[in-house]
């Protein structure tokens, strides 16, 4: 029933486009009808084109992830647990912070060339906040009450670690991946537009040279579904991983 | 097993330079197997005695001695664990595994498995073994809390008005069942509370703190389970109720 209720406004803008196409009310060659989208879709689809494209992109955002994962994840442990260490690196960090990843764009390209050397470093200064910020709150932010019951039950640090702090900072930690994610795919469709030779923003980008809005739409349209089906595969994950969250079904009185 | 002997035991806070005192001078002897109960208005100093004991805060002055059974004296090496007033279970385990907690360095899983089930049974909670701390209620959650601590097999339980935050049916069940808990383990067991009737229902003594000072203990000479309506629960009660009241007015 949700998801028919969440199918009703797309359905409606479609409609509403067709209409404008078949009268002739919206200029082809500004949006074509969605029936000649479908059809470049497919097109693209069968050549091999889109699937080209896309993985590429994929390819990027997955190593850039990763490579962010294993740099930003072990520092807000570190900092989170270390807090005199936090005195050292928070202005720094709050200063990068502040720098949209996209400016970076000229500086990197100018050290590492058009190749994928900048689409991926792109990628980690767009992640790398969210997923560091996040799992450093989740660090700090752990129960003191619960830190006691370690206490009392004689945890060592290493017990207190992987048995209170970092499941208690799971939940921010995924968050943290999922916010980084969607920021990743951003960033690097921006810095596919502006230096790139494969990827879905050259893929578009490239339509917009040779004058065909239909691709220029599939692609707008590829990225947005992608986007929906990564964050809606964290989402999976979370209620996998973390069984404990969302269930609010109660047994018992009081 | 282990009694505990607090002989001039101090606390003293600094809240902005000023010191604030929240024990002072406290010496109390208690034997092995014996069941105390500590009473006081809230803030008189009962949960830091406690939090001294188990060594979540650190002492001003004094000494905490365990007594083992052969009598030696020690500052450390008492196996201890407290009961707090929440039932502080890992929201990301299921009960059962909450249950194991204080099990991890058991290095025989089948006998940390029997252990576990052994105490679900105790606690009454074998049909929520699967369950996860927020789909209990706070009575089931206090048993769960209860049922860690036995797991664990402490020398000496110390419990933070376990009951406080529980509904007068569920507090009423909890305390019969850690009076034949006490029985049939032979624990030794300080348990603090701001509830007189509880104190004399479960403590074979009870020790009466007044501005983080012991102003007096009173030994409760009356056999399990107790009858809160006979004369004798009753005028101890009163006697009791008396001592903390009557300094006020």
């Amino acid at each position: 029933m949700k998801l028919i209720r969440g199918l009703y406004v797309p359905l409606l803008l479609l409609v509403l486009w067709w209409l404008g196409s078949m009268t002739n009310t919206i200029n082809h060659y500004i949006l074509p009808p969605p029936t000649e989208i479908a059809d470049t879709a497919i097109q693209l689809g069968r050549s091999g084109v889109l699937l080209k494209h896309l993985s590429i992109s994929f390819y990027r955002v997955i190593v850039g992830f990763l490579l962010t994962l294993v740099v930003a994840l072990p520092l807000a442990v570190i900092l989170g647990m270390k807090r005199d260490m936090n005195d050292y690196f928070d202005p720094f960090l709050a200063f990068i912070r502040h720098i949209p990843p996209i400016a970076c764009i000229p500086i990197l390209i100018l050290w590492f060339g058009i190749g994928e050397p900048p689409k991926i470093a792109i990628i980690i200064l767009a992640t790398f906040f969210p997923i560091f910020l996040n799992t450093l709150n989740g660090v700090l932010g752990c129960d003191k009450k619960l830190l006691e019951v370690g206490r009392v039950f004689g945890f060592n640090a290493r017990e207190r670690f992987y048995r209170i702090i970092l499941p208690s900072a799971l939940p921010s930690i995924i968050i943290g991946m999922r916010l980084g994610f969607g920021y990743s795919w951003r960033a690097l469709i921006g810095a596919e537009l502006i230096a790139a030779s494969s990827g879905i923003g050259y893929m578009i980008i490239d339509a917009e040279q040779i004058s065909r809005p239909d691709i220029i739409i599939v692609g707008i349209i590829t990225i947005g579904i992608s986007g929906y089906i990564i964050d809606y595969t964290f989402l999976k994950l979370t209620s996998w991983f973390m069984p404990w969250e969302d269930r609010s079904v109660d047994y018992g009185g009081s | 097993m282990a009694g505990v002997e607090v002989c001039g035991l101090g606390k003293t806070y600094s809240i902005k330079g000023t010191p604030i005192s929240a024990l002072a001078d406290v010496n109390l002897d208690i034997t092995d197997g014996s069941f105390v109960t500590v009473v006081g208005k809230s803030g008189c100093g009962k949960s830091t005695l406690l939090r001294l004991i188990c060594g979540l805060e650190s002492m001003t002055t004094g000494e905490i001695l365990f007594k083992s059974v052969n009598g030696n004296k020690s500052s450390v090496g008492a196996r201890v664990n407290m009961v707090f007033q929440e039932p502080r279970l890992m929201p990301w385990l299921t009960v059962e595994e909450n249950m194991a907690v204080g099990l991890i360095r058991e290095p025989d899983i089948r006998k940390a498995k029997e252990t576990v089930s052994q105490f679900l049974a105790i606690m009454g909670l074998n049909k929520f073994k699967e369950a996860y701390p927020s789909q209990i209620s706070g009575g089931m959650a206090q048993r769960v809390a209860l049922g860690r601590m036995l797991c664990y097999n402490p020398d000496l339980i110390l419990m933070d008005e376990p009951f406080g935050a529980l509904d007068a049916f569920t507090r009423r069940n909890l305390q019969k069942l850690l009076i034949e808990i006490f029985q049939e383990q032979k624990k030794t067991i300080l348990f603090v509370t701001h509830d007189v009737d509880e104190a004399v229902f479960l403590g074979q003594k009870v020790v009466i703190i007044e501005d983080g000072r012991i102003s007096r203990q009173v030994p409760v000479n009356l056999s399990y389970p107790r009858e809160m309506a006979s004369h004798a629960f009753f005028q101890l009660r009163e006697d009791i109720m008396a001592n903390i009241m009557g300094k006020e007015i």
